[in-house]
């Protein structure tokens, strides 16, 4: 039991060395857009239909109010299932019947669908959050489904290669590189 | 003192609370501030009081095959030149009667039956003395500038050359329409496939020079009537009524006129929730006129609507007119964040700046508006109220009546060709030429007319 409360806290550590970055994210997210910050610049140069809202006249803090709300949400969705996907495989991982050398191996299979499922459940929450605003352009919801699937791929990736146990670091990939008294 | 106090508090308290709910309604506002163009009431048709008539006859010698008879072929001309005197009569005060071929001259009333009898066509004197040797429409069009408040009713077989449709000959027909038309004057032309038993003269013919023609039976002489469009009107139902209760083949009839426009939908508030179909179905639905008669459809959304404005061409086209050929929309769309129409400050409605939003059709039958067709729903962003409003107006005059004398038209350099067939029903010089001459000036004298104006007023909701 020790252990596994020794894999999940390597994890947390391990996601938090990125997953603070989606904190401030989030943090900036719900505080609302300010004009001159550099995020919502970058919301009205890629992900905001910049063209429909001058056609309607409407003001950038009318269109964006909403939408940053909308992707601070989205984040803590994504945030949430990287954290307990990855907290999952790294309890779980204690559970694996690995009896011989060689045989964490076969459970790579195992992990490879199940970080398919986290990858189906990422793109899942990006889409509906995406598709629930008629501000994002077609540009910007790529751009925040690329992002949210691989950034929170990332963090859910560095979470199981430090929290798998040790016994069936072999089944994560390239978790077996870590050094053996890790 | 005491009771005083007491009695202002209470008035204090009581008008507070009477006025805080009202105060509620008149703050918000569920329309932004706009202004639309509204229909000016010169361009009704005014109410036509009687005044006089004027008649002209052609009295060219081709008029004269018209009242001889030809067996086996109805004579309308002698019937239909016998109850116009007594329409005109009903239609003026007074009528006054005259002749016209290179000249006019006034007929005394005594001399009006002559007009059916051949003696009327025939001259004794010289040839170069003579009244009847050709047809000079353009002077019963001059003389129609005269009285600007008569009625002229001008009966021909509207024999027209080349010659007479090019330079200034056609500058002085065209310049007394053109009066005609600005004055809110219009022209009905009726048509009408008499019997003929006599001479058509100045056939042109390929070689130079005019051939004439004799052996035709048939052949439409015209009654041109200048004045209100009421009572061109009355002189077609007293005519179709009393001749042409079949309107069979025999018959034929257009308007030209500077307003093909019947009625302004709004002013008469024609325009109903019909209009836009299955908008009644939506939530939330309704229908009102609002200040200045402006019809504004009320209703909640989503994306997924299409809407299109419908009006048949019976209800705005003046019948039997050349019709409307191009309209032009003026669209104006507005979005507030706030939707709940008490809470809308004036502030919160923005004006979009979008160019076109819908696009209108001729349906034949009916004009159409697809409402949000090049700015579709679908770009708007949902969550918001939005305010569009359209005003139609007829932009172009059509050539409708162009196609409705086509059957009788003889183009001058097939004039010969046709003689040489020998045809029993003769067709009519230059005819479609004169009818584009006419709907050209009508359509110089053209002005914008406002149809419509429609807003709509809605929520677009997300599902």
């Amino acid at each position: 039991m020790i252990n596994i409360f020794r894999s999940l806290g390597y994890a947390s550590v391990a996601m938090g060395s990125l997953g603070w970055l989606s904190f401030l994210l989030i943090g900036n997210l719900l505080k609302g857009p300010n004009a001159d910050s550099s995020l919502a610049q970058y919301f009205a140069d890629s992900i905001i239909f910049e063209e429909r809202r001058e056609e309607l006249n409407r003001t950038f803090t009318d269109v964006s109010g909403e939408l940053f709300l909308l992707i601070a949400h989205m984040n803590i969705a994504l945030l949430a299932a990287a954290i307990l996907m990855a907290l999952s495989w790294s309890a779980l991982s204690h559970f694996l019947n690995i009896d011989a050398p060689g045989k964490a191996k076969i459970y790579f299979i195992h992990w490879t669908v199940f970080t398919g499922a986290l990858g189906a459940i990422l793109f899942s929450i990006t889409w509906y959050f995406t598709q629930s605003s008629d501000a994002i352009s077609t540009e910007g919801v790529w751009k925040l489904t690329l992002f949210g699937i691989v950034f929170y791929t990332l963090i859910y990736y560095l979470g199981v290669v430090f929290g798998t146990a040790r016994f069936a670091r072999s089944s994560v990939l390239f978790a077996n590189k870590l050094p053996g008294g890790f | 003192m005491l009771v005083q106090f007491r009695n202002i508090y209470f008035f204090l308290i009581l008008s507070l609370f009477l006025t805080s709910p009202l105060q509620s309604q008149t703050k918000g506002t569920c329309q932004p501030e706009f202004s639309l163009d509204q229909y000016s009431e010169k361009q009704d048709l005014k109410e036509t009081k009687k005044n006089p008539v004027f008649v002209f006859f052609d009295g060219s010698l081709s008029m004269q095959g018209f009242v001889k008879d030809q067996p086996g072929q109805k004579n309308l001309y002698r019937d239909v030149v016998d109850d116009l005197q007594q329409i005109s009569e009903n239609v003026g005060t007074k009528t006054f009667y005259h002749r016209f071929g290179s000249s006019i001259e006034s007929i005394r009333e005594n001399e009006i039956a002559r007009v059916t009898k051949p003696t009327f066509y025939v001259c004794e004197q010289s040839q170069a003395k003579c009244n009847n040797q050709e047809t000079r429409l353009e002077l019963a069009f001059k003389a129609a500038n005269a009285n600007k408040n008569g009625t002229y009713i001008i009966v021909t077989d509207l024999f027209l050359s080349n010659k007479q449709l090019v330079g200034s000959t056609l500058n002085s027909l065209t310049t007394p329409l053109k009066s005609i038309l600005k004055n809110g004057k219009s022209i009905g032309v009726f048509g009408v496939m008499s019997s003929f038993n006599g001479t058509i003269y100045d056939i042109p013919a390929k070689a130079g020079g005019t051939i004439k023609y004799a052996d035709a039976k048939k052949r439409p002489f015209y009654i041109i009537v200048i004045g209100d469009q009421k009572n061109i009107n009355r002189i077609k139902k007293n005519l179709e009524e009393q001749h042409f209760i079949d309107k069979s083949e025999q018959y034929k009839f257009a308007l030209i006129t500077s307003s093909p426009v019947l009625q302004n939908l709004n002013q008469n508030k024609i325009i109903t929730e019909n209009h836009i179909s299955t908008i009644s179905n939506a939530a939330n639905f309704k229908f009102e006129y609002s200040g200045n008669n402006l019809a504004v459809y009320n209703f909640d959304t989503n994306k997924k609507r299409t809407m299109q404005f419908n009006v048949k061409n019976s209800e705005i086209i003046v019948p039997g007119s050349a019709g409307v050929e191009k309209y032009k929309v003026k669209e104006n769309l507005w979005s507030s964040k706030e939707t709940n129409c008490r809470k809308i400050q004036a502030s919160d409605w923005r004006k979009a700046k979008i160019q076109k939003i819908s696009s209108w059709k001729d349906q034949g039958d009916k004009f159409s508006l697809d409402l949000f067709k090049d700015f579709s729903l679908d770009k708007l962003f949902t969550g918001y109220r939005y305010f569009y409003t359209a005003s139609i107006y007829a932009d172009k005059p059509g050539n409708l009546s162009e196609e409705i004398f086509k059957d009788w038209d003889l183009k001058d350099s097939e004039a010969e060709d046709f003689k040489g067939q020998n045809p029993v029903e003769f067709k009519t010089l230059n005819l479609v030429k004169i009818m584009k001459i006419l709907n050209s000036v009508a359509a110089d004298m053209f002005e914008p007319t406002l149809v419509a104006n429609v807003a709509l007023n809605f929520n677009l909701l997300k599902k």
